[in-house]
């Protein structure tokens, strides 16, 4: 069953658009969406969560569409922004105020119980919080009701490793119950190696790989060798050449390991190493 | 019901600012009680009430654009339920300042000042017209300037010059009134004081009327836009 359906979604600027992106997520998965800076991926997640509008497309969250019924579309919805979105001002009794007021489905024993576990401070404005009790802060305000769908934008950046740890495992406990799904973008791709079932790669504004994350690891090899030992045959079909002066780095579809021979020396490569160089050839 | 929760939270973003508020009325208060030496100068006071309000009520605005936005934004609500949030804090606002300048009168005829009966009625038209020119504000922000950083010295202008202008119009016409029904030219306004009433009434309405209009404009206009 699918809990995010994505569909020809499209969105024009001036100097940027985001063309017919479409996916799904199933129920009780996460989807990894990686991409260079201006890719495109803050503007998906907003397109998903309603914060931006579409030129084209439609989304449904558990099969209900933003247009159906607005308030239970994004009560369905936890997000996680890279910038703290609470104002400055507002301590953390505002906050918990506020959310008790709009999600009926909000616990005050769970949120007080993240408040104190994470040791998040009670008295200052969040405009005094470190960045990552900011995070920590929008984490517990999703975490403390019903929802069905988390999204994630760059949520994990600038925390350090500890914390970073402790973000996965909420993200994958969050999913557990197979109800639940989680949409993330992010630049620390080791993130993804972790947790992602789905990768989806957006570069400059068009859909460039959406498979499960273990087939998509499947399918490339990393490759390495001298650049002066590469046939024309192999040359047309790696992507993103990195050459230095040991030799040369490029991925290969796994279909096309025959062209190599006994030159090169291939291998797995990570989500990290296929992003890299599929950013590297655009 | 999602409308007043929204009402709240611009009361609790604005909380600081309004602190500040008991002041303003202090001052109003000093100048209503000086209405001794003129009936009129209650009547500026409550301008000065309104104008007062009308700074104080768009003051969400300053903190509902940029990165605050997210957090208004995510709530299950739909652009409706948020722009007649703002609407209701407003009207609140205003109406909440509308109890002070009744408190004023009332404080005022307690210690001796006398209260002519026509002052109700050009009172509630000050409130209406206050009413008027913070749709007005909001009309503008909503359209215009809502989460443009760059445009905050006309802002900044949009706030505060009607109702500065409306606190200066009402001192000069009360001195002006003032003078010429001393001098006779003008009749005894509390001979008036029915029409004056009926036209507070009346402009109370028309006003009220207006706000919904023009919430229901902006809630429409905004809806089609990113980020609102």
């Amino acid at each position: 069953m699918e809990l995010l359906e994505v569909k020809h979604l499209s969105k024009q600027y001036k100097n940027f658009s985001l063309q017919d992106i479409s996916f799904t997520l199933p129920k009780g998965y996460i989807m990894g969406y990686v991409g260079a800076n201006g890719s495109g991926k803050t503007t998906t997640l907003n397109l998903i969560t309603g914060i931006q509008k579409a030129n084209g497309g439609e989304v449904f969250i558990d099969g209900l569409s933003r247009e159906e019924d607005e308030r239970a579309y994004k009560g369905k919805i936890g997000f996680v922004g890279d910038d703290c979105y609470f104002p400055g001002d507002f301590k953390i009794k505002h906050i918990r105020r506020a959310l008790q007021d709009f999600y009926p489905t909000f616990s005050r024993e769970k949120f007080d119980g993240f408040i104190r576990d994470w040791k998040l401070p009670e008295n200052k404005p969040t405009k005094d919080f470190s960045r990552g009790m900011k995070v920590l802060l929008m984490f517990a305000s999703v975490f403390a009701r019903e929802t069905k769908l988390l999204v994630l934008d760059e949520a994990t950046n600038g925390l350090d490793p500890v914390m970073r740890a402790d973000v996965v495992k909420l993200l994958q406990s969050y999913v557990m119950d197979g109800e639940r799904s989680v949409i993330f973008s992010t630049h620390i791709l080791s993130d993804l190696e972790q947790i992602a079932d789905y990768i989806y790669f957006i570069h400059d504004g068009r859909t460039v790989l959406y498979e499960a994350k273990d087939e998509l690891i499947e399918s490339f090899l990393l490759v390495k060798g001298e650049t002066a030992k590469i046939p024309p045959t192999l040359k047309k079909e790696l992507i993103g050449v990195d050459e230095n002066a040991y030799g040369f780095e490029a991925i290969l579809p796994s279909d096309k390991a025959e062209l190599l021979g006994n030159a090169f020396l291939y291998e797995k490569p990570t989500i990290d190493q296929i992003v890299i160089h599929y950013i590297k050839s655009a | 019901m999602r409308a007043l929760y929204y009402t709240k939270i611009d009361y609790m973003l604005t909380r600081k600012q309004l602190r500040i508020v008991p002041i303003f009325f202090l001052l109003a208060l000093l100048m209503g009680k000086s209405a001794s030496v003129g009936e009129m100068t209650l009547l500026v006071a409550c301008s000065y009430v309104i104008f007062i309000a009308s700074i104080f009520s768009s003051a969400p605005f300053s903190y509902s654009g940029g990165r605050n936005r997210g957090f208004l934004l995510m709530f299950p609500a739909t652009v409706k339920d948020r722009v007649t949030g703002r609407f209701l804090f407003g009207l609140s606002f205003v109406g909440l300042l509308g109890l002070c300048s009744a408190a004023i009168f009332g404080i005022c005829g307690m210690i001796g000042v006398e209260i002519p009966l026509w002052t109700i009625g050009a009172g509630l038209c000050e409130l209406a017209i206050g009413i008027v020119l913070v749709v007005l504000q909001y009309l503008f922000f909503y359209l215009f300037g809502e989460g443009k950083d760059n445009w905050q010295y006309l802002n900044n202008l949009v706030r505060t010059v009607p109702g500065m202008t409306m606190f200066f119009a009402t001192s000069y016409l009360a001195g002006d009134v003032q003078d010429e029904v001393a001098a006779g030219t003008l009749p005894d306004l509390e001979t008036v004081a029915g029409m004056m009433m009926r036209a507070g009434v009346l402009s109370m309405a028309a006003a009220l009327l207006l706000t919904v209009i023009a919430a229901a404009v902006c809630a429409k206009v905004i809806s089609r836009r990113d980020y609102a």
